[in-house]
């Protein structure tokens, strides 16, 4: 479900980015980056049994 | 229609700012056609992708968004300043290093001789490989237009909105909507996708 909510956020996105709205797709584009680098940073950590 | 305005962004921009209309046009259009390739392996070729697949398919969409930004801004407004290239340029400059992180691990996952790596390879290369190649492609791009940005941004025109835009434009929307509805089919109501996925969670 994560996966899928993250599309759904760039799928928000890029109707306000369709829409030349500029700032809120800059910070939408930002919260987005971090989700899915969280998301990547998950998935190596589970794939390295590491533990923090 | 103001006399001082034209539907042609050449002809009060420059030709380079023309070059840069089709530019964007070619780079959105491009990620979407990786992009639908996927969808081809995945529903075609019956090969379900991994985590770190769809992964990389948020960070093209995202590699995207500055282009696709841009041609909304451009549609919306009629022009585009160098302020708004670099914060566009940015955000795919950001989104294509997090990719080519993501991609160059995979490729490592895979690198030992003997391994077959993760599905079938299209044109000699795994799909994974291709995403260090599509990433690199949106780093040297963006680099280069934001050197060229006082020569390719777009200073006036009338709104331009051709049907290749539209159509450009309603594809990548379309093709980021089927990815959340294909994402939510594969993974059912799990909070992450499996490492080795072997069937649609939601409708098995």
């Amino acid at each position: 479900m994560i996966p899928s909510a993250i599309f759904a956020l760039i799928l928000v996105l890029s109707l306000f980015a369709a829409r030349g709205r500029r700032t809120v797709t800059v910070w939408l584009h930002l919260a987005a980056l971090i989700a899915v680098g969280a998301l990547f940073a998950h998935h190596v950590t589970e794939s390295l049994n590491l533990s923090f | 229609m103001d006399e001082s305005t034209t539907n042609d962004p050449a002809r009060e921009s420059g030709r380079l700012a023309m070059l840069q209309w089709y530019l964007l046009h070619i780079e959105v259009a491009g990620i979407c056609g990786v992009l639908i390739g996927a969808f081809f392996v995945q529903f075609v070729e019956k090969e379900l992708p991994c985590p770190l697949c769809m992964l990389q398919r948020m960070a093209m969409m995202l590699a995207a968004m500055g282009p696709f930004l841009l041609i909304g801004r451009i549609r919306s407004t009629g022009s585009v300043g160098v302020e708004t290239m670099a914060r566009a340029y940015g955000m795919s400059i950001l989104a294509a290093v997090l990719g080519l992180v993501m991609s160059s691990r995979q490729v490592l996952l895979h690198i030992l001789p003997g391994d077959p790596g993760y599905g079938s390879a299209v044109f000699g290369m795994h799909l994974y490989s291709w995403g260090v190649v599509v990433f690199l492609a949106v780093l040297v791009v963006s680099g280069l237009t934001m050197i060229m940005s006082r020569q390719l941004h777009i200073r006036k025109c009338s709104r331009p909105d051709s049907i290749a835009t539209r159509i450009i434009s309603w594809m990548f929307i379309v093709v980021i909507g089927a990815n959340v509805v294909a994402t939510f089919v594969e993974s059912g109501f799990h909070p992450f996708l499996p490492d080795n996925p072997t069937g649609y969670e939601l409708i098995e």
